[in-house]
C-alpha cells in the first residue's frame, strides 16, 4: 500500500464499453464513472468494479468546465474530478453539479442552473430544519425549494458512492447571494452554505473561454448593479426623515405675514376698468408673495388682471386669477362646481412699496360681486417641498419596482412563492 | 519515542517494535500477516487473523505514512499505524500516533476534514441509541449531539499497529455525531454483541501535524490536462 504527497493520473478501463481514461485520486476515489458511457464502478482495492444500475449516456457538451480543471475557491485550489447531472423526481428541472477536491480541504461543489452558479461549501456543526425560514450567522433565510432529487448521469470520480443511495430529499433556504441547503439521503445528513457566482466568475476561474449566458433570475441571484434592498430601505428612511426635518425647519421659519388685504365690490360699470389700491410696504426682502382672491359670486365668475407694481423701482409682476361658482339641481340632484378662491405665488419678490393695479372683469349680471384680495409675504409652500420629494423619490421607486418584478421572477420556480401569477 | 517490547514474525522472523500497550493489533511489515497481540502478566500470546489485504499498489492522496515521524503541539510524534475503513457509501483513514511523552492518539481523514481523537473512549449499553434516527439529537456525556450519519462498515485495512480495542466484536453500525453548538465531532459505535463505545474529536487543520518527511503537507494531484 502506498500514500504519497503526489498523485499521477493513472488509467483504468470501463468494464462496460471498454473505453480507456485516467482516474485522477487512485483508491482516494470510491465510485467511477466512466467519462463516455458512464457506466458506474465501484472502486474495490481489488479493481474497478462494475454497478449494474441504469444509467443515462453522458452529454459531453453539457460539461462546461472539464473534469481535472483546476481553480481557487475560497484561497485554495481545487480540481474538479465529478461531474453529475441532476433532476428532480417528478418535474423536468435538471441541473449540473461538479464535486472539486482538495486533498486538505476536502470537497466543495458547483452547482449550475440556466447559466446560474453556485458553490457549495458543506456546513460543520449542527442546524435544525424550519418550515418556512431558518436564521444562520444572524442572517434569516426563507424556505425556496424542497424536493427529491435524482442523479441522471455520472462522470468522473468521487470520494463517496451515493449510487446505491435512496434519492435525496433537500430543502434549500435562500437569502441572496447566500443560500442554505439541506440535503437527507437515506444515511447522511448534511448541510451546505451557497453562495452565487457570475459566470464570468466562473470563465476567468477555470480559464474558459466563455460560460453560457443566463436564462431568468437565479435562486440566489442578487439584484445586480444595484444597491442592495436593505441599503435602499435604509437611504429612503433617512431621505424622508431629512426631507420631513427640512419641511418643518423650512415651514417654522417662513414668516407668512399679511401685508395687503381689502374688500371691493366689482358692479358692472366696473367691467374692464383698472383700478389701483393703496400702497404697501413688504418688508422682507427676496422672498415669495402670495396673492389670493376670494370671490362671493354664485352661478357667476369673476376675473382679475393684478399687476404688483414696486412705486420706487417700476418693477411689476403680473398675473391673472379667476373665481367661479355654479351651483342648481338637475334631475332631482343637487350639483355644484368651480372655485372662488384662487391664488398665485410670486417667487423672489424685492422689498419695498408696492401697489396692487387691478383689472377686473365679470358676468354681465347686474350683480355686484364681492373680491376679497389678499397677498402675503414669505409663504411657506408645501407643494414645493412635495415636488423635490417626488423627484428624490424616482430613482426608490424605480428600484422597488424592478426589485419587485426581479423577486417575483426568481420566486416563480418556487412552490412557497409570496407571490400571486394568476394574472400573468 | 522508545519502543515497549518487539515482535518476532513466527511466519518470517522479521523483528517489529511495539509502541502500543497489549492488546494490539500488528500487520507484519516482513510477510504482511496480520497478529493480535495480548499479553498476560509478561507473557505475549500472538493470534494470527484474517483481514483483507490492500494491493501493493494501491494508492492513496495522504499526507500521512506509517513510519513517519514529526511535530505536533510542540512535542515529537510517530505514526505507529494506518487503518483504511471502507462502508458501503464512504471510506476514511485512521492514522495512530504516538508522542514522545507516550500518549497515543488517532487522526481520522474523511473527504478532507481531519478529525483528532485523543480522549479515552466512554462505553454505553448498546441500547444507547433507543430509535434515535437520523437528524435527531441525541444526549451523551452531558452533551447533545445530532446523528449527521449512519455507516455500515464492510471492511478494515490495516498497515503498522493499532489499539486493538473490542475489534473482535462485529460492528452493527457507526454513527457520525456532530455536538450541538460547538460543532465539535464524535462517533457512537454500536457492536453487535458487546457495547457502544462513544469517541469524542475534535476538527484539526491537517497542516497542524508537520510530518519531518515532507517539504510541503499539502498533496498534490497532476492534472489531467
Amino acid at each position: 500500500m502506498k500514500t504519497g504527497l503526489s498523485i499521477s493520473p493513472s488509467n483504468v478501463t470501463c468494464k462496460s464499453c471498454q473505453h480507456e481514461f485516467k482516474t485522477l485520486l487512485g483508491h482516494t476515489a470510491l465510485l467511477i464513472a466512466c467519462h463516455k458511457c458512464g457506466q458506474l464502478h465501484a472502486n474495490d482495492p481489488d479493481g474497478l468494479k462494475p454497478i449494474h444500475q441504469k444509467v443515462k449516456r453522458p452529454v459531453a457538451k453539457a460539461i462546461i468546465v472539464p473534469i481535472g480543471s483546476k481553480g481557487t475557491f475560497f484561497n485554495e485550489t481545487y480540481t474538479v474530478i465529478g461531474f453529475k447531472c441532476k433532476k428532480e423526481e417528478g418535474t423536468s428541472f435538471f441541473w449540473n453539479e461538479y464535486t472539486l477536491y482538495n486533498p486538505l480541504k476536502g470537497c466543495i461543489y458547483l452547482s449550475e442552473f440556466n447559466g446560474h452558479w453556485m458553490v457549495l461549501q458543506e456546513l460543520q456543526g449542527t442546524l435544525k430544519d424550519s418550515s418556512s425560514s431558518l436564521t444562520y450567522e444572524s442572517e434569516q433565510y426563507e424556505l425556496f425549494a424542497s424536493y427529491k432529487s435524482l442523479t441522471h448521469y455520472w462522470v468522473g470520480e468521487f470520494i463517496y458512492d451515493d449510487s446505491s443511495l435512496k434519492r435525496e430529499w433537500v430543502k434549500e433556504y435562500i437569502a441572496p447571494p447566500y443560500a442554505i441547503c439541506f440535503e437527507n439521503d437515506s444515511c447522511n445528513l448534511s448541510f451546505y452554505k451557497a453562495e452565487y457566482l457570475l459566470p464570468k466568475t466562473i470563465a476567468d476561474t477555470f480559464g474558459l473561454q466563455e460560460a453560457p449566458s443566463r436564462a431568468g433570475v437565479g435562486m440566489i441571484e442578487p439584484f445586480a448593479d444595484s444597491p442592495t434592498l436593505k441599503w435602499m430601505t435604509r437611504l429612503s428612511f433617512i431621505f424622508t426623515f431629512i426631507w420631513l426635518l427640512i419641511v418643518i425647519v423650512t415651514g417654522n421659519h417662513s414668516k407668512d405675514q399679511v401685508i395687503f388685504s381689502s374688500a371691493y365690490s366689482i358692479e358692472d360699470s366696473m367691467r374692464q376698468k383698472e383700478f389701483t389700491t393703496q400702497t404697501f410696504t413688504i418688508t422682507n426682502a427676496n422672498r415669495n408673495v402670495k396673492i389670493e382672491i376670494d370671490c362671493d359670486v354664485s352661478n357667476a365668475w369673476l376675473y382679475a388682471n393684478l399687476t404688483l407694481v414696486n412705486q420706487t423701482t417700476g418693477d411689476i409682476y403680473s398675473t391673472d386669477l379667476e373665481g367661479e361658482y355654479y351651483s342648481g339641481v338637475t334631475e332631482g340632484e343637487s350639483w355644484a362646481e368651480g372655485n372662488r378662491v384662487a391664488y398665485t405665488i410670486i417667487p423672489n419678490v424685492e422689498k419695498g412699496v408696492y401697489y396692487l393695479s387691478i383689472y377686473p372683469d365679470k358676468a354681465d349680471n347686474k350683480i355686484p360681486a364681492k373680491l376679497q384680495i389678499t397677498l402675503r409675504s414669505d409663504v411657506f409652500i408645501l407643494s414645493n417641498a412635495f415636488i423635490v420629494f417626488l423627484l428624490a423619490a424616482i430613482y426608490p421607486v424605480i428600484f422597488f419596482i424592478r426589485r419587485y418584478y426581479f423577486e417575483k421572477g426568481r420566486w416563480e420556480n418556487s412552490d412557497y412563492s409570496p407571490y400571486s401569477y394568476h394574472n400573468d | 519515542m522508545k519502543s515497549h517490547y518487539s515482535f518476532n514474525c513466527p511466519d518470517c522472523q522479521q523483528v517489529s517494535e511495539i509502541f502500543l500497550d497489549a492488546p494490539l493489533i500488528l500487520r507484519c511489515g516482513g510477510c504482511n500477516t496480520v497478529f493480535t497481540l495480548s499479553q498476560n502478566e509478561k507473557e505475549w500470546s500472538a493470534v494470527r487473523v484474517t483481514l483483507p489485504r490492500l494491493p501493493e499498489d494501491t494508492t492513496f492522496i495522504s499526507s500521512f505514512h506509517v513510519h513517519f515521524t514529526g511535530i505536533y503541539n510542540d512535542l515529537s510524534v510517530k505514526i505507529v499505524g494506518h487503518a483504511y475503513w471502507k462502508t458501503e457509501h464512504y471510506a476514511w483513514h485512521e492514522w495512530v500516533f504516538i508522542n514522545e511523552a507516550g500518549d497515543e492518539f488517532s487522526v481520522c481523514e474523511q473527504t478532507g476534514d481531519y478529525t483528532l481523537f485523543d480522549s479515552d473512549p466512554i462505553f454505553y449499553s448498546k441500547e444507547v441509541l433507543g430509535n434515535k434516527s437520523l437528524g435527531q439529537f441525541i444526549m451523551l456525556d452531558s452533551k447533545n449531539y445530532m446523528i449527521a450519519a449512519i455507516h455500515t462498515f464492510e471492511r478494515v485495512y490495516v498497515q503498522g499497529q493499532l489499539p486493538k480495542g473490542l475489534y473482535n466484536d462485529s460492528v452493527h453500525m457507526v454513527l457520525d455525531l456532530t455536538e450541538e453548538h460547538t460543532g465539535n465531532i464524535a462517533s457512537l459505535t454500536l457492536y453487535n454483541k458487546t457495547l457502544a463505545c462513544f469517541e469524542r474529536g475534535k476538527s484539526i487543520a491537517a497542516d497542524s501535524i508537520k510530518p519531518a518527511q515532507l517539504k510541503s503537507n499539502t498533496p498534490q494531484i497532476t492534472p489531467l490536462f
